[in-house]
């Protein structure tokens, strides 16, 4: 066992999570390496501590306070509660919102050019970036496959 | 009373039985918050809160895992945030203004294996460990302060924290190499 390995395996053994197998391979790697040993035994004090530290007890009226502020506030039942799961849907909203922006821009600025009277050339040659996309060739002028038809319709995109 | 009797009938209105859920969960939910937000005054506000929370998503709890389990992900999440907006409120760290040679007994007392639990309970000692806790990112402060803290197993964290096993194992590892390295180099390591 090799000490990347016996770090991996430290923890589970304090936490009595490790295989007979794995803890006595383990064991074994301490008898050879005296740095992992002493990486085990300041983790295994470190959660001692921890399993030590102070509690306090609640108030006795715990229970009565927050059932008064339930009644006393009014409190209606509802979805404003922080689960694991919200940041995700709030992302996807959020996803929505920003795809439906750019959409609007997208719109705008088709509608603008050609309101402000583009002509055909300037628009040929917007087009021509994006026929790659939508004829699978670089250029209308490289392929002898796209007919007038498909290349005036796609050209009625953007003029 | 079963708790999914309990939560169907304070959903159709019988709201008072609630407060058999606060008696039955709030000594855990209490601790949980005591020990995550390093032991503040406030904690009892916050469990406060926390219950308030939990009783008005009651209409979300769909019956398909255990109440518990449900519950316990809103704790955490409700302590993490409410912590994160409190954090002001939170003893700071004084790990790398402690005296030098506090800091070097404390290191050398960590390390060697003949402290007995007595010795690992003195205040000063609890101080410092729990202050390098409180540095620690949330979700690894989280599943130290269940596993180590509060006893939880592996099994119980992943379902409180919405994770596999695997993963609990690996923030837990991640998470006590970490805290030793802001014991032993001050927390200054990035």
């Amino acid at each position: 066992m090799n000490c990347n390995k016996a770090q991996e395996l430290i923890s589970q053994y304090i936490d009595n999570e490790l295989s007979a197998q794995s803890v006595s391979e383990l064991l074994k790697h301490f008898e050879e390496c005296d740095k992992c040993k002493q990486d085990y035994i300041m983790l295994k004090n470190i959660k001692t501590v921890l399993s030590k530290a102070p509690k306090k007890e609640l108030s006795s009226d715990f229970t009565a306070s927050v059932m008064n502020k339930i009644k006393s506030e009014n409190v209606k039942k509802d979805d404003n509660v922080v689960m694991l799961g919200s940041f995700f849907n709030s992302f996807k909203k959020k996803l929505v919102m920003a795809a439906g922006f750019l959409f609007i821009v997208a719109s705008s600025s088709f509608f603008f050019m050609h309101e402000t009277g583009i002509n055909k050339q300037n628009s040929e040659n917007y087009a021509s970036a994006g026929m790659e996309y939508y004829f699978g060739y670089n250029s209308y002028y490289d392929s002898d496959d796209i007919d007038d038809d498909d290349y005036e319709e796609y050209i009625s995109m953007f003029c | 009373m079963e708790d999914r009797e309990l939560i169907e009938k304070i959903i159709q209105g019988q709201e008072d039985l609630f407060s058999i859920i606060i008696d039955k969960y709030k000594n855990k939910v209490f601790s949980i918050i005591y020990s995550f937000c390093g032991q503040t005054s406030d904690c009892e506000d916050i469990a406060q809160n926390v219950f308030i929370k939990i009783f008005k998503a009651l209409p979300k709890f769909k019956f398909e895992s255990e109440f518990s389990t449900w519950m316990y992900r809103i704790v955490i999440n409700e302590t993490i945030t409410i912590s994160k907006k409190k954090k002001h409120n939170v003893l700071p760290l004084d790990i790398n203004n402690s005296e030098d040679e506090e800091k070097s007994n404390l290191i050398d007392f960590l390390k060697s294996n003949d402290n007995t639990e007595r010795e690992l309970m003195q205040k000063e000692t609890q101080k410092m460990v729990q202050e390098a806790l409180g540095k620690l990112k949330d979700n690894y402060k989280m599943v130290l302060t269940l596993r180590d803290i509060e006893d939880y197993s592996y099994e119980e964290i992943a379902k409180m924290m919405d994770a596999s096993v695997e993963n609990v194992k690996i923030w837990i590892f991640r998470a006590r190499n970490r805290l030793k390295e802001i014991l032993t180099e001050g927390g200054n390591l990035k």
